[in-house]
């Protein structure tokens, strides 16, 4: 027997479609693209079957087969030689192979059209791979593989950094803001949500997810519901394991092949309507995990990239260690009653809905409102109390001056940005954490005052008084009184 | 049974998708190799696909024993796959035109997998001659993109 060369597990991604070439008992040969090939273990390997068909009539009259997989960054092709041993129908591995088909069949419209017949496991009876297929390689070329991340890249620090993160707090928007700052930081991953499990205990609506926090997209709504087993996230969210996508582009192009068949066919009357990706609208890659506490849902953590392959093996296990503990944290907070339905953070995104807002405009009572500047070294005290310093002490500052100056009340994120006094870095500026965490400070020091988000990056400063605002220089002593 | 292709079909076929050829010996064991190049016959009912030499031993090897050919074009931005079943009429080696042929094919398949994410340079790499040319006469047409209707003979729906 030939020895098993075990190929990269990226071929077995989706990125470079597969192909089977089957024969009748006869020796007609048929040839024909397969949605997933799953590597099992060095001595097994299973096919996706979504349609019975000559593949499937063959490989019953004749059990040998041969595939190739490709290698999504080299191009070096793989040659299975394989011998069909059974079809399952139920089961772990029919399980984790039709959870990619149904999150993509979800997304592009065809729940129920385009979905796993069956498992179909194949005994590797020879794996090599094809050399002399590429000319040899004489000068670099592009590759698909995304660059390395920039800086030091040590997943145990990283989740060392997240587990700090989500212990800092116990508030709620402020734990997301920390959460999705430290992902971005920690492990690189700029664009990710966080997605809450609401409505199942309500009789009047379906189980639904609602979107709580993000970051690192423009056009994202908060407060979007998604369905279980709607889409990607809902997908996840309905089978309740990670789904991992290298390349979602080439998975849903597969996707709209098939739907473009089914248009013309019988079936087009079932056809939903494509769905929007969740975040990115180019992501290239996306992993999504649910948020469990034992055997309830609490929410779903989907982290996008533009890049394909940006999520590699290694991604997925640390980032189940976050989801969990992140699931952990989400659950006190519920517990705690933090957690009303539909509560979101402030960040950039657009805000549909916030029922958590207060209502109405306040009136200002009459009560004096006194902070004190130390420009030396940025602190800022609320009726002699120490409240809050550096650069949420600055932000503070800012608007209560301007409103105090000017009677402004309403304020941009990008106006902050743009403010060179503020000192925020020119990337990776965090500021909503840093509005998170002044909004907290506010919230349990000086309840007066409060930074209400009212619409994409705009808040309106409101408050309950008037205000007297003294600058200190910088020889003073801000714990003089 | 004659078939006969029409000009859009053609003009898929030679455009320079994705191309597998299999065959199976006389023990049922099946192989399919990557071709690049693909050219039909003035008579449209018979077709002209190239394979690498270095990769063309066991596909040739069981089309001595069965002239039976499946060969599978894919067009990679929308997965529009055709499948041609026939007889082999012939296996020999490519002329120089024809290698001509073949590098105006690859240029078509290095501009289709660009616009699904492979590297021009890498695509590019592709080994072409010396090739063996292997044609035969077209008896079955198959719509094979992938849905429910793949596998079903082909009808006039489909629009390459």
């Amino acid at each position: 027997m030939s020895p098993i060369v075990r190929p990269p597990l990226r071929c077995f991604q989706g990125l470079i479609p597969s192909a089977i070439t089957t024969c009748d008992a006869q020796g007609e040969p048929n040839v024909t693209y397969v949605s997933q090939v799953f590597w099992m273990d060095d001595g097994h390997v299973a096919l996706s079957c979504q349609f019975f068909n000559k593949t499937k009539r063959n490989l019953l009259e004749n059990p040998y087969a041969d595939a190739t997989v490709y290698d999504p960054v080299s191009f070096d092709p793989y040659r299975l030689t394989l011998r069909f041993m059974r079809s399952e129908t139920e089961g772990l591995l029919f399980d984790q192979m039709a959870a990619r088909i149904e999150a993509i069949a979800s997304q592009t419209g065809m729940k129920g059209i385009f979905r796993l017949l069956s498992a179909d496991v194949f005994e590797l009876v020879a794996s090599e791979r094809v050399t002399d297929f590429l000319l040899p390689d004489d000068q670099p070329c592009a590759s698909l593989a995304p660059e390395p991340l920039v800086g030091p890249r040590s997943e145990l620090r990283g989740l060392q950094r997240v587990s700090q993160a989500l212990c800092s707090t116990d508030d709620l928007r402020e734990l997301l803001a920390v959460l999705l700052e430290a992902l971005d930081e920690a492990f690189g991953f700029e664009h990710a949500m966080v997605l809450l499990a609401e409505g199942a205990d309500d009789d009047d609506d379906a189980p639904y997810l609602r979107l709580v926090d993000c970051r690192g997209f423009r056009n994202v709504v908060l407060g979007t519901r998604v369905y279980l087993g709607d889409g990607l996230i809902g997908t996840v969210a309905q089978i309740r394991k990670p789904l991992r996508f290298s390349g979602l582009r080439a998975e849903l192009r597969y996707g709209r092949a098939v739907r473009s068949a089914a248009e013309r066919s019988p079936d087009r009357a079932a056809l939903g309507p494509e769905l929007p990706l969740p975040g990115l609208p180019d992501s290239h890659s996306h992993i999504a995990l649910p948020l469990l506490v034992a055997d309830r849902l609490v929410g779903v953590l989907a982290v996008e990239s533009k890049e394909g392959m940006a999520f590699d093996d290694w991604d997925e296990p640390f980032l189940e260690i976050v989801a969990n503990q992140v699931a952990m944290a989400l659950d006190n907070a519920r517990g705690r009653g933090q957690l009303a339905a539909g509560e979101k953070a402030a960040t950039e995104c657009d805000v549909e809905e916030s029922p958590l807002d207060t209502p109405g405009p306040r009136t200002a009572s009459a009560t004096p409102l006194r902070f004190e500047f130390f420009k030396h070294d940025d602190c800022v005290f609320f009726g002699g109390d120490y409240l809050v310093r550096n650069v949420p002490g600055r932000i503070l500052w800012k608007l209560l001056r301007a409103h105090a100056d000017t009677g402004r009340t309403q304020f941009s994120n990008r106006e902050l940005r743009l403010d060179p006094w503020l000192g925020l870095p020119p990337v990776k500026d965090n500021l909503e954490s840093r509005l998170a965490l002044l909004r907290k400070r506010l919230d349990q020091r000086c309840p007066a005052v409060v930074l209400k988000s009212v619409g994409r990056g705009q808040f309106e400063l409101q408050l309950d008084g008037v205000l007297e605002l003294i600058e200190r220089g910088p020889d003073a002593d801000p714990t003089a009184g | 049974m004659v078939t006969k292709l029409t000009s859009d079909l053609v003009d898929f076929i030679e455009s320079g998708v994705s191309l597998l050829v299999g065959s199976a010996g006389l023990d049922r064991k099946p192989v399919s190799v990557r071709g690049v190049g693909a050219a039909v016959g003035d008579d449209r009912s018979s077709v002209t696909v190239f394979v690498p030499d270095v990769l063309a031993d066991r596909l040739t090897a069981n089309l001595q024993e069965n002239p039976r050919v499946a060969v599978c074009l894919s067009r990679p931005v929308d997965h529009r796959t055709l499948q041609l079943k026939g007889a082999v009429r012939a296996v020999r080696p490519s002329t120089p035109a024809e290698h001509a042929l073949q590098e105006r094919y690859l240029s078509g398949f290095v501009e289709q997998t660009y616009w699904v994410g492979l590297p021009r340079p890498i695509v590019r790499r592709m080994r072409l001659f010396p090739s063996t040319a292997i044609e035969f006469a077209l008896e079955d047409l198959f719509d094979q993109t992938p849905g429910p209707q793949a596998g079903h003979t082909l009808d006039q729906s489909f629009v390459p």
